[in-house]
């Protein structure tokens, strides 16, 4: 039977073409959104993910750098540097705040960090400098493209000007981009002259970053987390808020293309009932007859995951190409749980088709041309 | 045909009743029918459309539960078995020949011809050996690898038949087999059936509305409201104009002619004789009834 599924499918190519091409639209849907939402999630916390610190030190109760404050004393970077497993700590000042951008106020996590260091500032490679002096801003390059100013262009960052000296890469993000300013600048800006608001740490290699962490919680009041707490520490925190409209659109793109893909497929096999109705009168069992019905839709399920997979990277790269504030991710806990939610679909689809065809109407076979 | 009649019927049918609907919307389509079906025997059952014929013919071929009486193929009461069962009743002791041939349009006439022995798990190299030998006695020993799509009417329907046999059933149920095909063809199919039944001693029940399928059969029954009666010779003329074999409860027309009354398929026969009666009847007029 498997033979006659096989064939069957084959046969009418119009129609595999259009089943297929239902079920790769509604994968296509499915990834880009949670592609998106991973993305965003990505850009979101990248400062922490992709900088070089280990450990995140920072004041006692808080645990996060979005929509968070930590104050901590400037001696403690010292302190922590002297703790066996710590290579080198590196304090930052730090502020959520606005910026005047080209006559626009853009939300930005504004970091100030010590150009002589190699951790703390931005990570890729900066067009212009990224040795900046007291009065000169990095600013993320999209933003900046977005806003309409470029190097040598002015700023102002929390009432005060800055020129751009740097245009930084990958600290875009649609929840809150990241403009770096000197340490003692930000500290200036907030008001605390003396003090820094997180330590960055670097572990020795062969250290466990978790222990490390332990020591410095045992030495200071404070709290230290790994680069993995404390991304994900920021990821729950951002879902919490805003991204949630993200989520429930990723949510409801899972139903919406489930569905799609399970109406597609019981109508592909309801298209073939009468052959189904022929194989019952003949004889077929039960199982036979699910045998049948599960191949073709498994066949076509999975001819549409891949066509879906495929048309999602082409999608990402298109994507990025016209909008390149949007970052695409199609992670790959996302490609394996779509491909396990369109297996179950196939199966239910097969289900509830088959069930009809047990309780065929004898007409069905015996009706006339 | 002594021992046939002592065997055990392929088929037979013990007061079937089969009513849809309940209450005041209940409707019989078959009441009260008793049949019985021999080995080698033809039957056909004709009658007018709504008469119930399909649902008897699905009665018998496992295919819908009476809602009361009994059925027996192959000597086992089928309507005490389970889902599973009647598919296995259906796949070892019955072949199915439809009016709109219901090959699958995916195979081959050969794959068409293996479906039920693969369904029942013959291997395959048997299988398309068997397929092969049916298909060549059917004259379709050129067309094994043809698809539906690219055969006639008629090769259609011998696949179908060669589909039926496959298996080895004892009893084969058609359904208007001739109803879709030229008259040549059908001549063809219905003398198939026959030969099948006489030569391998099949039971086959034939439901059909075509008059040419009536020369093969051993028996003529009538089903109407439901009831099943058998037709007599009597029942049946042949017009003098076209050769068709009439019903003469269904004739179009008659004309007495010389002390003889004479029945027609179509007004347009009756006219034509009424013209020119002599012509039609050289050699004497044509002997009326089966």
């Amino acid at each position: 039977m498997i033979r006659f599924a096989w064939k069957s499918l084959w046969l009418e190519k119009t129609r595999l073409a259009l089943s297929t091409g239902g079920i790769a639209l509604a994968i296509l849907v499915i990834l880009l959104i949670e592609g998106v939402f991973a993305g965003v999630e990505e850009q979101a916390t990248a400062y922490i993910d992709k900088g070089k610190a280990d450990l995140f030190v920072m004041q006692e109760g808080v645990a996060n750098l979005h929509m968070a404050s930590s104050f901590l004393p400037p001696a403690i970077e010292n302190g922590i540097n002297d703790i066996e497993g710590v290579k080198k700590a590196v304090g930052i000042t730090y502020s959520n705040t606005t910026a005047e951008i080209g006559g626009n106020r853009i939300f930005s996590y504004v970091i100030g960090f010590d150009p002589q260091e190699t951790i703390g500032g931005p990570w890729k490679k900066v067009k212009g400098t990224q040795d900046i002096s007291p009065d000169e801003v990095v600013l993320d390059k999209i933003i900046a493209a977005q806003n309409g100013v470029g190097l040598g262009d002015e700023i102002k960052v929390m009432g005060r000007s800055f020129k751009i000296a740097g245009l930084s890469q990958d600290t875009f993000s649609i929840v809150s981009s990241i403009t770096f300013l000197r340490k003692a600048t930000v500290a200036e800006l907030n008001q605390r002259p003396n003090s820094i608001n997180y330590v960055l740490v670097e572990t020795e290699a062969g250290s466990d970053p978790r222990s490390v962490a332990r020591r410095i919680e045992k030495r200071f009041k404070v709290n230290a987390m790994t680069q993995e707490e404390f991304s994900q520490s920021d990821r729950l925190m951002i879902r919490k808020m805003g991204i949630d409209i993200i989520l429930a659109m990723s949510f409801i793109s899972l139903v919406i293309g489930l569905a799609v893909i399970g109406m597609t497929l019981y109508t592909a096999t309801l298209d073939r009932f009468r052959d189904y109705g022929v194989l019952k009168a003949v004889g077929a069992s039960r199982f036979q007859l699910y045998t049948t019905v599960a191949v073709q839709s498994l066949v076509t399920a999975l001819l549409g995951f891949v066509a879906g997979l495929l048309l999602a990277y082409l999608s990402k790269f298109a994507v990025t190409a016209i909008f390149p504030e949007l970052l695409i991710v199609l992670p790959i806990r996302a490609v394996i749980e779509a491909f396990v939610a369109i297996l179950i679909i196939s199966v239910l689809a097969t289900i509830i088709p088959v069930r009809l065809i047990e309780a065929v109407d004898p007409m069905v076979v015996f009706e006339g041309a | 045909m002594q021992n046939e009649k002592t065997a055990v019927p392929v088929l037979e049918l013990k007061e079937v009743t089969k009513t849809y609907g309940t209450g005041r919307a209940a409707v019989k389509a078959v009441e009260g029918v008793s049949l019985s079906i021999a080995a080698g025997e033809v039957v056909v059952i004709m009658g007018p459309s709504g008469s119930g014929k399909t649902t008897m013919l699905s009665i018998s071929g496992a295919l819908l539960s009476p809602t009361s009486g009994s059925i027996w193929v192959a000597g086992q009461e089928i309507n005490r078995l389970g889902t599973r069962e009647l598919s296995k009743t259906r796949l070892r002791h019955i072949g199915f020949v439809f009016q709109s041939f219901n090959l699958l349009p995916s195979l081959t006439a050969i794959e068409n011809v293996m479906v039920p022995m693969t369904l029942a798990r013959v291997p395959k190299r048997e299988a398309r050996k068997r397929a092969e030998n049916l298909l060549s006695e059917l004259g379709l020993g050129e067309r094994l690898t043809h698809y539906p799509s690219e055969l006639s009417g008629g090769e259609k329907q011998r696949v179908a038949v060669g589909r039926s046999v496959a298996n080895k059933p004892q009893l084969i149920l058609a359904d208007e087999p001739t109803g879709n095909l030229d008259s040549r063809s059908g001549h063809f199919v219905a003398e198939l059936l026959r030969n099948i039944a006489k030569e391998q001693g099949k039971g086959i029940v034939i439901v059909s509305h075509d008059m040419r399928i009536v020369d093969i059969a051993d028996r003529v029954l009538w089903l109407e409201d439901g009831k099943l009666r058998e037709e007599t010779g009597d029942s049946f003329a042949t017009d003098p104009v076209c050769k068709m074999r009439v019903q003469i409860a269904d004739a179009a027309g008659f004309h007495d002619y010389k002390n003889e009354r004479y029945y027609f398929d179509s007004l347009k026969c009756l006219k034509q004789f009424s013209e020119e009666p002599e012509k039609y009847l050289k050699g004497g007029p044509v002997e009326s009834g089966m």
